[in-house]
């Protein structure tokens, strides 16, 4: 029933001479209006008091530079986006899993005392404080039971790609790739000849598979009748190519290289692309993703619960009625019916854990970070963390900080709480 | 030339003697890269804060981080290998260094600077000769908190006594309950509190019955208006804190020093050693700059020689495994 027509009910159709049923009517339309007027007045206040104090500081600078002892120079790079980080993880992994096992509790699961039970530990989950769930994230994700070693030295690693570093004469660090490593032991790439500044290279008959780029290998493979040496080392930067036109069918090319210094590797690195692994998984994005996971997942599977069990079952029998299985019901008919409500709680779901400081605290989160996370593996801190600290500073313009921080915070929150809405509206078009 | 002139200039010379060493350094350290995980103490990561932030200048591809578990709570991580670098408000415990022991992780213990609390009062209080543990506590705790100075001492006039203190979020706060209340005392709830130190000053200056207590360094700049408590400490004697009481130990037990643990793997790393040279280089400016007071030279040049002897293991236990109390100077070798 919509507001038009129960307030049409409330002001034409009761009779005026009912004056104690009439007056309990409007003294509960004010208790309500009373609540409303409070809650905004309140939440008003407070959003107005944080603008004042942090729209000075809100700036390009503030949103681009990392934390400072400094107020001045102090910015928020580091906690925005590792908030960024952490709260898409959080969503990616969160929603699929809560909204499974949602949808098969209410759709597949039989309603017996063993879903019963599972459905009442949720419940009690969902109460659970998230610094509970910080304490289960450091076992299970940042230490993973002790099963793996430690964060520090890592047992399984995938996803790396591994260097060995050279220093050159003119102290640059040369990289030449390694192919196969063995944890714990030092490859050597062979033939970097000590103390040449620069020298002409040949590359041998055949040439190295692909082509040649900064990194990319050399090696002294033989001497040839003409007295040219074919060199592999390590190439840090190619200043010149040039086909020489004496020996074309050997397609040999004349390659100036820096050279290393000493032929024995400085040191050895290793790259990571984003979705590099390491376990245990440390204090990391990953970590942090997952146990805000943990946090978020008794609210999002209850919420979708309700809004499965708000669909009409006249839907889900119309569809089995006609033949359709289980999952083509459940896909057809019923989630995209739930969406809404799913999409509402997912909303929730994420404002909390945006807004979780004590999790994170507990998982190792750091609170000063240099770096933008660039992987999974990646240290972080996250805003909630930011503003806890800059609040608890003496110093006044910290506080400033803390609300131009707040501030940040609540713009990311709307900006995915957006996307949601986005989603919802964009599936139940598809609906129709 | 004279002979005596010739000194200056060979002083002059060896003066720059470290600086060409510094460039090359310099130049080094530009190169290094790497990731430093430092955790522990919230008391002593504004230091680490203001090292890494200037570090980064000097070594702009190194990545420090920074966190603020707690100096127990950086130990627990520091055992289990997942930080370099330990925060520490006091020296480690015997049962923190065998649990290192047993992960077989051994450690460089690297005293930074001196933490202090002065106790204050108006200049023209001068009664108040020296304060006892005691009657501080007899000032500060909830269930006594002192009217009048006389409720503190018999003799002592019956001028109304205010409390002045730092808010319950500072390190000087959580220092000062530690030691004049216990962890679970409760502090009187009537005390004008803030977490500016500079308006705790003025407030101090402007009463004539007031007391308050903050950071060494504030008094220090602001002797003038003030007056420092000589406090009783352990042995017996009143103490007024000074630099020279707070170096030598004796100004106790409001002086503590801080310290960073440094994993012995970890210093074996590049980045991680040119930071804690940094660290040891500029601890004294940084702690001075965030309120702290410095060790003397000669302390600072002990920390820096058992750094480069890569000394491990602490000094502030004994062979029987009970933990040292007394003077830096006396028990830092």
């Amino acid at each position: 029933m919509t507001q038009a027509t129960l307030n049409d009910i409330v002001h034409r159709g009761t009779p005026r001479k009912n004056t104690a049923r009439v007056l309990s009517n409007r003294l509960f339309l004010w208790f309500c209006l009373a609540g409303t007027t409070l809650a905004l007045l309140v939440l008003s206040g407070l959003m107005l008091s944080i603008l004042l104090e942090g729209w000075s500081t809100l700036s390009w600078h503030f949103l681009d530079s990392f934390a400072s002892r400094k107020p001045a120079d102090s910015g928020i790079k580091g906690p925005l986006w590792g908030s960024v980080w952490v709260c898409i993880l959080c969503a990616i992994t969160a929603l699929p899993l809560g909204i499974g096992t949602a949808t098969y509790l209410e759709e597949f699961a039989p309603k017996n005392r063993v879903t019963g039970f599972i459905n009442l530990n949720i419940m009690n989950l969902a109460g659970v404080p998230s610094i509970v769930y910080g304490i289960i994230g450091l076992t299970a994700f940042a230490r993973m039971f002790g099963g793996f070693g430690s964060a520090a030295d890592p047992s399984v690693l995938v996803g790396y790609a591994y260097y060995n570093e050279y220093e050159s004469v003119d102290g640059e660090v040369l990289r030449a790739p390694v192919t196969t490593i063995v944890r714990g032991t030092t490859v050597e790439t062979t033939g970097v000849q000590a103390a040449l500044a620069r020298w002409d290279v040949w590359i041998a008959h055949p040439a190295p598979a692909g082509p040649l780029i900064d990194g990319s290998m050399v090696e002294v493979l033989s001497t040839d009748e003409q007295g040219n040496e074919h060199w592999r080392g390590a190439v840090a930067r190619i200043a010149e190519v040039k086909p020489t036109t004496q020996d074309t069918e050997l397609a040999a090319q004349t390659v100036y290289v820096t050279a290393a210094a000493a032929a024995t590797a400085t040191a050895q690195s290793r790259d990571a692309s984003w979705w590099s692994i390491s376990l245990p998984f440390g204090s990391s994005v990953l970590a942090g993703g997952l146990t805000l996971m943990l946090v978020i997942l008794p609210v999002v599977i209850i919420s979708t619960q309700e809004a499965l069990r708000a669909v009409p079952s006249s839907l889900r029998q119309g569809a089995l009625a006609l033949g359709s299985t289980r999952w083509q019901m459940v896909r057809e008919m019923t989630l995209p019916a739930a969406i809404p409500g799913i999409m509402t709680g997912a909303i929730l779901a994420m404002s909390r854990a945006i807004g979780e400081a004590a999790p994170i605290l507990v998982l190792g989160g750091f609170l000063l970070v240099f770096a933008v996370p660039e992987n999974l593996m990646s240290d972080f801190t996250v805003l909630p963390l930011q503003i806890y600290n800059w609040a608890g500073r003496p110093q006044a313009s910290f506080h400033a900080l803390a609300a131009a921080a707040i501030i940040v915070q609540l713009i990311v929150l709307l900006a995915f709480n957006g996307l949601a809405v986005f989603i919802r509206q964009k599936l139940q078009k598809d609906l129709q | 030339m004279h002979p005596l002139f010739r000194i200056p200039f060979t002083l002059v010379l060896l003066g720059s003697l470290p600086m060409l060493v510094a460039a090359q350094q310099d130049s080094e350290i530009k190169r290094v890269k790497g990731t430093i995980k430092v955790d522990g103490s919230s008391t002593v990561y504004p230091i680490t804060e203001a090292v890494a932030e200037e570090f980064r200048k000097v070594a702009p591809r190194v990545q420090p981080s920074v966190g603020i578990s707690g100096t127990g709570g950086g130990f627990k991580r520091f055992q289990s290998g997942e930080i370099d670098i330990s925060d520490a408000s006091r020296p480690i415990k015997k049962s923190e260094s065998d649990a290192c022991a047993k992960a077989g992780i051994e450690f460089h213990e690297v005293p930074v600077a001196f933490d202090g609390l002065s106790i204050v009062v108006h200049p023209k209080n001068t009664f108040a000769d020296k304060l006892s543990v005691e009657e501080l506590k007899r000032i500060f705790s909830a269930d006594s908190a002192a009217k009048t100075w006389k409720d503190v001492r018999s003799d002592w006039p019956a001028t109304p006594l205010k409390a002045y203190m730092p808010g319950t979020d500072s390190g000087s706060f959580d220092y000062f309950k530690e030691v004049v209340l216990g962890k679970d005392g409760k502090v009187r709830s009537d005390a004008s509190v803030s977490e500016d130190d500079n308006v705790l000053v003025r407030g101090v200056a402007g009463d004539e019955g007031a007391i308050g207590f903050f950071g060494c360094a504030y008094y220090f700049e602001n002797k003038a208006s003030i007056r420092a408590v000589p406090i009783v400490s352990p042995k017996g004697d009143a103490v007024a804190p000074s630099l020279i009481t707070i170096e030598n130990g004796s100004y106790a037990p409001f002086s503590r020093p801080l310290f960073i643990y440094v994993s012995a793997k970890s210093a074996a790393k590049p980045e991680i050693a040119a930071f804690v040279d940094f660290y040891i280089a500029n601890a004294g400016t940084y702690a001075e700059e965030v309120g702290y007071v410095r060790f003397p030279a000669a302390i600072y040049a002990r920390v820096n020689a058992n750094w480069i002897a890569r000394k491990v293991g602490t000094q502030f236990t004994d062979a029987q495994g009970n933990s040292i109390v007394g003077a830096l100077d006396a028990i830092y070798k």
